[in-house]
């Protein structure tokens, strides 16, 4: 049945957006509001008292106590009548009454008598349901008790006060944390190699797993070549996030235009060294970074490969039929100690054969039987396959079972065959 | 997955450390796994170290160590210069052992069985 039109509120457009905004339709029972109605039932001493919010064909309960029904059409017209006036709507003794004498509420199985309703309203001005007191006897209602039931009518309004606060800065908290995300997402990518180049005799493939899509992580890779020498770069700034980032951008770019210069690793290194502590002042050194440099020269069919460290893990070797073998050097981390002296050790690979440079979020991932370690990393690459089979594998492992707590970063070249 | 790998599965070994002062001997007892979670309490532990002291961190029981370790230990090594006492590193376990190696520590620091 339509609503008749003088039930309908003037702002009844405005009226329903706001009913919309506050988004309270059809939400499970709360106690909040059940404390309200029972309170008022008690207080008046009724057997029915209700929080009503007037939709646009029904009267929906939100806390309905003394009474089965969750909801009513808005047709018989108690709380809609309520909501038309700022103040209290109250009908004493319905049988009586000629606004509501024939409602059906009134001379139905309900047998409704009395009824007093104070409107919910919005601090903008909309009224967005009812808190009521209903009765089967007829009753008297001194101006007092419409203050009362107006004033835990406001209790009502400002526990959805609340809630819409509440919800809106858990809405504002969502965009904030999404555009973090995203700022973080750009900045990380500027941080890696876009795409990774297309070298002659070689494959490579790369992950990078941040811990925490919002934070920028500590952890970085490179590949590029210059003249015959294809340079792979790993490394791991301590600290996380932007101040972080800064230092991981100065180390990829350090380690980019030393290569320019660099006859081989170490001196990469060094360079990345004296340049990290360029900016230290007072001696104030809050951070430092992990690093693992490689030049890969072609050598026939296989490749040498010379390797130096800033105290990064070494770098894993599985040769074509599986077995593997770490290839690391000893190195103090970048951009703590002035006097630090990176040497080199060199690896020959053949035609098949990969290494795989990562950062110990890595290694440091669980099983359920503990660590990951360098066995278990080992273990899942003996399998053979391409540069991108090999990455394809760690990264089910890491989406799979292992629990990550730390950015992963890994990079694989295998020499083809 | 090796044994080593298995027995820390069956205890999570949370971070400890106990301090020691007797004359001007400090020993720093650590023990479970140092990582950034027990960065704090490591240097913590290891704050007010008077002049001339003999500064021993014993590893016996730390059973794993990542780089937050590697930073609280350089910041060790330099506070030791810089406020003259001496640090010694002792017996630290394979896993720890092989992580202070990569770093070159075995050259920085004084490391004993």
């Amino acid at each position: 049945m339509e609503t008749p039109s003088d039930l309908i509120p003037a702002n009844e457009e405005k009226r329903m957006a706001a009913v919309r905004r506050y988004d309270v339709l059809d939400t499970p029972p709360d106690g909040a509001f059940d404390r309200v109605t029972k309170l008022a039932a008690r207080h008046f001493d009724v057997p029915v008292s209700i929080v009503s919010i007037v939709d646009t064909d029904r009267i929906w309960f939100k806390s309905h106590h003394g009474l089965e029904a969750a909801e009513i059409g808005r047709d018989p017209g108690l709380c809609a009548s309520a909501i038309l006036g700022a103040e209290p709507w109250v009908v004493e003794n319905a049988a009586v009454d000629p606004r509501a004498m024939a409602n059906p509420l009134v001379a139905g199985e309900m047998g409704l008598r009395f009824y007093a309703g104070a409107p919910l309203t919005t601090h903008d001005g909309f009224r967005l349901g009812t808190l009521c007191v209903i009765d089967h006897q007829p009753r008297e209602f001194s101006e007092d008790d419409a203050t009362v039931l107006a004033d835990l009518a406001d209790v009502v309004m400002d526990e959805l006060e609340l809630r819409l606060a509440s919800r809106a800065i858990v809405e504002q908290h969502l965009v904030l944390r999404e555009q973090a995300e995203h700022m973080a997402g750009q900045l990380q990518a500027s941080l890696l190699p876009p795409v990774l180049p297309e070298i002659a005799g070689i494959e490579l493939a790369s992950m990078y797993r941040p811990f925490d899509a919002g934070v920028v992580g500590g952890d970085f890779f490179d590949v590029f070549e210059i003249g015959d020498v294809c340079v792979l770069a790993v490394g791991d700034v301590s600290g996380k996030g932007t101040a972080a980032a800064a230092v991981t951008g100065l180390a990829r770019h350090t380690i980019r235009s030393a290569a320019l210069w660099a006859h081989c690793p170490g001196e990469i290194l060094d360079n990345l060294n004296r340049s990290m502590l360029l900016g230290r002042v007072g001696g104030d050194i809050d951070y430092f970074c992990t690093v693992l440099v490689m030049f890969a020269r072609r050598r026939g069919q296989g490749m040498t490969i010379d390797v130096a460290s800033a105290g990064h893990p070494p770098a894993l070797v599985v040769d074509r039929s599986g077995a593997s073998s770490e290839v690391g050097a000893s190195g103090p981390p970048a951009g703590w100690y002035p006097e630090a002296v990176y040497v080199e050790t060199t690896v020959e690979l053949g035609p098949g054969d990969r290494i795989l440079l990562y950062t110990d979020g890595l290694t440091e991932a669980r099983s359920s039987s503990g660590l990951v370690g360098v066995d278990g990393v080992a273990a899942q690459l003996a399998a053979g396959g391409t540069a991108q089979d090999t990455i394809d594998a760690l990264l089910a492992a890491v989406d799979g079972t292992l629990t990550v707590s730390d950015d992963i970063a890994a990079l694989v070249l295998r020499v083809q065959e | 997955m090796n044994a080593t790998a298995a027995s820390e599965a069956v205890d999570p070994g949370e971070f400890v450390v106990r301090r020691t002062d007797s004359g001007r001997e400090v020993l720093l007892e650590l023990a479970g796994e140092l990582d950034a979670a027990g960065m704090d309490r490591f240097e913590e532990a290891a704050s007010n170290i008077p002049q001339n002291a003999l500064v021993t961190i014993d590893l016996a029981e730390l059973r794993f160590m990542d780089s937050s370790g590697i930073r609280v230990l350089m910041n060790l090594d330099l506070r030791s210069r810089s406020e003259q006492w001496t640090l010694t590193l002792r017996s630290p376990r394979r896993q720890v052992l092989h992580v202070l190696q990569l770093c070159d520590f075995e050259n920085r620091f004084q490391i004993t069985p």
